[in-house]
């Protein structure tokens, strides 16, 4: 076997197997290698037409095998290959005179007995034409010829089951099953269209148990992905979408954004106001203690427990009403007196926290003075003595805890407290 | 009023109608149309009317040339917002008939007025339309965030008509990523919307056959059987051959589950609608239900059509040459000529 008959019959194995990309590698190594040597391509030529064809590209493939046949000069063989090539091309192009008159030229031409895949050309041709006796009997001859390569005998029966389905013939079938059966292994890649016209050749034999056993596993095969790939257009539009899109998400995010800083509000209003106050309750502080403990560390932190004094007796003799009216009074007071880092809580009813971060005693005196004195000054003769307010004090101190620091301005202010109204205590360690 | 009012009054009705999934028939909207001359936003809303009514049928292509008619109307009496509701319209129809991108070339256009106009309700159905091109691409999670984006726009928006129709799609998604529990918080807030304030036949009947397919999907056959019966029924009612073909194709597929003995009948009538509607998803259904049926009860020869059906599917595409390829075939063919002159 010359170099170039191997070529040839690699390139349309591979072709029948399903590897159209190596099989055009392997006819275009053919030409590169016939312009070294001088050899006639020709051949190659037609093999890359009938590609052209197969992918629906017929001007092209009319180009090259008019050109093929250019090149042919008087070898029977090349002229045969060309016209079939021609005659195909004219069919796909409707010109079905001229198809058919060049089909008439390789009628008489000797080498169409002798080559098999010539055979399986014309075969085509009168396949196309729907002249089925014609076709299937030259198919037969081709596989005649054919006997030393499986994957052309297994291409061929392929193409009989085909032929036989569509010229309504089932006598023969069971034979062109057989082969099949034999030789499908060599077209891996064809195995579910196969198994499916085993499955269809087996429906008109009437061996439906075999049809359905053949349908079962075709249709187990995995089809080529029908992905559907993204188009191009569809990235481009998308582009304009994420831009219009962002522009609606922004306004989106930011409407939420104001909803949930409303949400926030409302929810640390429940959770951490006083109802009667308005001032942040101890939950608040317990909430904060974690971070003024820590400034703790580096500067003054100073806890004040303030009650109102005898705000139990007030509440009894004159009542809640007035009671809690005194209570919002001092709460106003503080509030107004808590310098702007300092935590003021409701701690209890009557009863507050006054926390002072980064002031020394002195300074926390003196915005006590100023409590007392407006203190003093509020209007209180409905009651049977004046409001006031005592208040102890504690300074943070290495190691406290927020329980420490609590207990111990608690114990400042109920000796304020017995010391009589209106006292600052502090703490025993600030004295 | 007048007889002139009276007919814009009639075509308002028809057109609100038709848009609520109940249009006229074709030959009742081709009288609309002939009365509706000279008026020419008369002439458009019963253009649109029209579409809807080729679309309730499945007449695509009568539906799209209806609705461009519309289009136009609207653009020649400078009515932004009805043109970009239409443009809407014919994107679906387009989806409808598997051009997809043609489908999003309309809703850019859309999106695009709807964005001048400053109309959140349109913007939403916009994205619910490329929630949809996304379904057709395969990219079901691309889907549900752009639905969800819709049903964010519909819930600030405060329109029930509006949140009813996302939340039904929102369901379809979270339907398809088998989000059950997802899917069946959608349809029972779409439900309340549908017995409380919206009128949509289609919807009503689309609730049941969601719930139909989940419970089926959960192995509660006899309670699918009953939604899916009863979806189909709405639809029937409606005469929406979309609607009944998937809840008879899922009915089938319920009833062969639980072996029914109806299996095959209900099977071969919802293949029938398939074939009629050319939905080639719920035909390939049909086939493989009908396969499982015939061959569970040992008729070999009645399952072979619907093989050979299936066989016809994934047909191999053609290979292409590729463009190195191409260029290298030329290289060698412009050799080859030189040596011969």
């Amino acid at each position: 076997m010359s170099h170039q008959q191997a070529l040839l019959i690699k390139g349309r194995r591979l072709y029948r197997q399903g590897q159209p990309a190596l099989a055009i590698d392997t006819f275009l190594a053919g030409i590169e290698a016939s312009l070294d040597s001088d050899e006639n391509a020709t051949i190659y030529w037609i093999e890359l037409a009938h590609l052209f064809r197969e992918t629906g590209q017929v001007e092209r493939a009319l180009a090259l095998n008019q050109y093929g046949l250019q090149l042919a000069g008087d070898d029977a063989y090349l002229i045969c290959a060309a016209r079939l090539g021609l005659a195909a091309d004219l069919l796909q192009l409707n010109k079905t005179d001229s198809a058919l008159n060049m089909m008439q030229q390789v009628l008489d031409n000797p080498a169409l007995s002798t080559c098999g895949y010539l055979l399986e050309r014309l075969s085509l041709l009168y396949s196309l034409q729907e002249e089925w006796p014609l076709a299937l009997s030259l198919l037969e001859k081709a596989m005649a010829l054919y006997q030393a390569e499986p994957a052309a005998m297994a291409g061929c029966s392929l193409a009989l089951l085909k032929l036989e389905a569509k010229a309504l013939v089932s006598a023969k079938s069971l034979d062109s099953v057989e082969v099949l059966k034999k030789y499908m292994h060599h077209l891996p890649h064809s195995s579910r269209e196969i198994h499916i016209e085993l499955g269809r050749a087996y429906q008109r034999l009437e061996q439906f148990a075999e049809s359905v056993e053949y349908f079962s596993r075709a249709l187990q095969l995995p089809t080529k992905p029908a992905k559907k790939p993204r188009p191009r257009r569809l990235s481009a539009v998308e582009y304009k979408l994420r831009q219009m899109t962002s522009e609606i998400e922004i306004e989106l995010l930011r409407e939420k954004n104001v909803a949930q800083h409303q949400q926030v509000q409302e929810l640390e209003n429940v959770t951490f106001r006083d109802e009667l106050s308005g001032l942040h309750n101890a939950r608040y502080l317990e909430m904060r203690w974690p971070v003024l403990l820590d400034q703790a560390q580096a500067e003054t932190l100073c806890l004040l427990s303030l009650g109102i004094d005898h705000f139990v007796s007030i509440r009894e003799v004159f009542g809640s009403e007035l009671a809690y009216i005194a209570y919002h009074q001092v709460a106003r007071i503080l509030q107004i007196h808590t310098p702007a880092h300092a935590v003021l809580v409701c701690s209890g009813l009557g009863s507050l926290s006054l926390a002072i971060p980064a002031m020394n005693k002195i300074q926390v005196e003196q915005i006590a003075a100023y409590i007392q004195q407006d203190i003093a000054k509020l209007e209180s003769t409905h009651l049977s003595e004046p409001l006031s307010v005592s208040m102890g004090g504690a300074f943070f101190q290495l190691g406290d805890t927020a329980e420490i620091l609590h207990l111990r301005a608690d114990l400042a202010l109920f000796l304020a407290q017995r010391q009589g109204s209106g006292q600052l205590l502090w703490d025993e360690e600030e004295k | 009023m007048s007889a002139k009012l009276q007919f814009a009054a009639q075509l308002e009705v028809i057109a609100e109608q038709s848009l609520c999934g109940a249009p006229p028939s074709p030959s009742e909207a081709q009288q609309l149309l002939a009365s509706a001359g000279p008026e020419p936003q008369q002439v458009a809303m019963a253009q649109v009317i029209l579409g809807h009514a080729w679309q309730h049928l499945s007449a695509h292509s009568q539906a799209q040339q209806a609705f461009l008619a519309g289009i136009q109307g609207f653009k020649a009496t400078q009515n932004q917002y009805e043109q970009t509701k239409t443009l809407i319209l014919l994107g679906f129809s387009h989806l409808l008939s598997n051009e997809p991108l043609l489908a999003l070339d309309y809703w850019s256009d859309a999106l695009k007025i709807a964005r001048i106009l400053n109309d959140r309700e349109l913007c939403a159905k916009v994205y619910m339309g490329i929630g949809q091109v996304y379904i057709g691409f395969g990219d079901d999670k691309a889907a549900l965030n752009f639905n969800e984006l819709a049903l964010e726009l519909a819930r600030k928006l405060d329109s029930d008509y509006l949140k009813c129709e996302v939340l039904l799609n929102v369901a379809s998604d979270a339907y398809r990523l088998k989000r059950f529990s997802y899917t069946l918080q959608c349809i029972a807030e779409a439900e309340k919307l549908l017995q409380q304030s919206v009128v949509n036949p289609i919807w009503s009947a689309e609730i049941i056959y969601y719930l139909g397919i989940v419970h089926a999907e959960q192995k509660l056959f006899a309670q699918a059987k009953i939604e899916l019966e009863t979806a189909f029924t709405l639809s029937d009612n409606n005469d929406n051959l979309w609607g009944k073909v998937h809840a008879l194709t899922a009915l089938g597929e319920v009833l062969l589950a639980s072996t029914d003995e109806t299996a095959g009948d209900i099977l071969q009538q919802a293949l029938s609608l398939a074939n009629q509607a050319g939905i080639s998803v719920l035909q390939n259904r049909c086939h493989e239900a009908l396969i499982k049926w015939h061959l569970q009860q040992h008729q070999l020869e009645l399952a072979l059509p619907s093989f050979n059906a299936l066989a016809q599917n994934n047909a191999s595409e053609p290979f292409k040459i590729s463009s190195k390829h191409r260029q290298q075939i030329l290289h060698l063919e412009t050799q080859s000529r030189l040596r011969l002159l």
